[in-house]
């Protein structure tokens, strides 16, 4: 057995290796292991080093964009800077409203505006306002709403709307804006399903 | 040079093959449960408005949006390779093929005005699994020598020379163990940068005392009042209670900051995970916001999935659930009153009979 593995030669070294690897897989959830004394190691690759740490450095360099004046985020080289930015108590945020025959207003749900989640649809919607295409945004919206049909209230107008609310006030009892800007107003076409 | 030997033990401590190989068959079923279904959803984002794209990672080297059926295409060669990736089919190419061919559709993905950040771990994890021996056990690849034709031709002396690397080496290797420590390494270097962000964020080291989460809280609160269904209502109480936010704040800190120092300890990594997978419920309970990767839990199996853990489910585990199996077939055989009729005649005499056979050797 000691001349095995000394010797390091196939069958036995691998042998010796396993039945160290089971004698150690039950002593420790994962703990460093330290090789018996006079166990073989197997040679260590450079390849692996070089990886490791290539792929932490790559992973971890998006940091810098912390400290630019104008910092860029990318996918999936994030610097993750989601829950960091600052918030002004007063904040604008566009919005899509329905109206009914009595002047009745809806709140519609982004989906009405265009695919993907929540906050994708939020950004394409102020891009779309931004360049001054709030109308064809309506029209979608509108169009939407038709072919919901009967599942809706009768929704006679979509208005695309931007508003401006107090955050403390708001999530203090105060649900009104302080201002609302009217962006586009279009009818949603008759023959309701 | 006494730092460097240390880390090198640290790193390249030997592990189970059959550790690393649970982790790539769990986290390329959860990849494949998560993706799979979105086909169509992300073909109707792959349809938007192509003045809406805005490239991002490996999508930016294309001028414009591609064609949706070509989208689609991608898709299902994903699909695929997500499957041999489960299975560890070929997977010195297959292994690296998926992790190529899912950064490359989730960059796509968000390629349309909008970043989410809950995918960017499962990215890594796939991506550090697919370029490791991940698939030399619990694959086809491993049982390639345990084919018929392999087996006759061990017999005539030929096995060396179709001796898959898979066997070329022990089932206990730094080469299994090294890529753990990285999958656990690459989760506290995302955490990290989520935490240097706030600190480096406007508010500084202040993002802590409470005004920050809560900011973030409204801010997200009040979108979702607008065009959504509506805050989730703890964000009002979180909002209008400034010592609870803080208290959150400051863990989110620990966690986030403190992250890198889990990779010491075992136990240590364990706690760590129990708390960012707790502070990722938290985020749910009070925003709303869906981390699938890390609110199921998968995120952090790396940290968690130990040997002993995998060596019971390899060996103890089957034994019991069999064991048990066993047992509900003889309850669910045994007549009842009531129901002797039902029963069927040959589970009541041949289950408890069965069984006992089967382990008795081969008399040939």
């Amino acid at each position: 057995m000691l001349e095995s593995r000394h010797n390091a030669s196939g069958a036995a070294m691998i042998a010796g290796m396993e039945r160290q690897s089971r004698d150690s897989a039950c002593r420790d959830g994962g703990e460093v292991q330290t090789p018996l004394p006079g166990t073989p190691t197997p040679p260590r690759t450079w390849l692996a080093s070089v990886f490791s740490v290539a792929l932490l450095l790559v992973v971890a360099s998006p940091v810098v964009e912390n400290w630019k004046a104008e910092p860029f985020d990318d996918f999936p080289l994030s610097y993750f800077p989601m829950f960091s930015r600052e918030t002004a108590d007063d904040q604008r945020v566009t919005y899509l409203i329905g109206l009914n025959p009595s002047g009745e207003r809806y709140l519609l749900p982004y989906g009405y505006a265009g695919r993907g989640g929540m906050n994708q649809v939020r950004k394409q919607m102020n891009k779309l306002v931004g360049q001054g295409d709030a109308s064809k945004l309506c029209e979608t919206a509108a169009s939407r709403v038709n072919r919901q049909g009967s599942r809706l209230p009768e929704i006679r107008t979509v208005e695309v709307i931007t508003g401006r609310f107090s955050l403390s006030g708001y999530f203090t009892g105060t649900e009104i804006p302080t201002v609302e800007n009217v962006r586009a107003r279009c009818s949603v076409a008759r023959g309701r399903s | 040079m006494r730092l460097l030997g240390a880390l090198d033990r640290l790193w390249f401590a030997d592990g189970s093959a059959t550790r690393l190989a649970v982790l790539r068959i769990v986290l390329g079923v959860a990849t494949l449960v998560e993706f799979g279904p979105r086909f169509w959803y992300f073909s109707s984002i792959a349809e938007s408005s192509p003045t809406l794209f805005e490239p991002a990672g490996l999508a930016r080297v294309l001028e414009g949006p591609i064609s949706v059926q070509l989208f689609q295409v991608i898709f299902i060669m994903t699909v695929l390779a997500n499957v041999a990736f489960i299975l560890g089919w070929r997977f010195d190419r297959t292994g690296p093929l998926f992790a190529g061919l899912l950064i490359w559709l989730l960059c796509y993905r968000n390629s349309w005005s909008m970043i989410y950040h809950s995918d960017n771990l499962v990215i890594w994890h796939i991506l550090i699994l697919g370029l490791t021996r991940s698939a030399d056990a619990l694959s086809l690849d491993a049982r390639k020598d345990w084919s018929l034709v392999h087996f006759a031709r061990r017999l005539t002396g030929k096995a060396m020379v179709l001796a898959s690397p898979a066997l070329a080496r022990p089932v206990w290797h730094w080469e299994y163990g090294y890529p753990i420590k990285l999958l656990c390494a690459v989760t506290a270097v995302v955490y990290v940068l989520s935490g240097v962000a706030k600190v480096a964020g406007p508010l500084g080291w202040e993002w802590s005392l409470g005004e920050g989460l809560r900011n973030q809280v409204a801010y997200d609160g009040l979108r979702k009042e607008l065009i959504d269904e509506g805050a989730q209502p703890l964000a009002f109480w979180l909002y209008n209670n400034v010592a609870l936010a803080t208290v959150m704040g400051v863990g989110t800190l620990v966690i986030e900051l403190g992250a890198p120092l889990v990779l010491l300890s075992w136990r240590l990594g364990i706690l760590w995970a129990a708390g960012a997978f707790a502070m990722h419920w938290g985020i749910y309970a009070i925003m709303g916001i869906t981390f699938w990767y890390q609110l199921s839990g998968l995120a952090f199996l790396p940290f968690v999935v130990g040997e002993r853990l995998v060596a019971w489910g390899t060996s103890d585990a089957p034994l019991l659930a069999r064991g048990l199996a066993k047992t509900l077939a003889a309850w669910a055989a045994e007549p009842r009153r009531g129901n002797v009729a039902v029963t069927p005649a040959v589970a009541v005499h041949g289950a408890p009979h069965v069984a006992p056979h089967g382990t008795l050797p081969d008399p040939g």
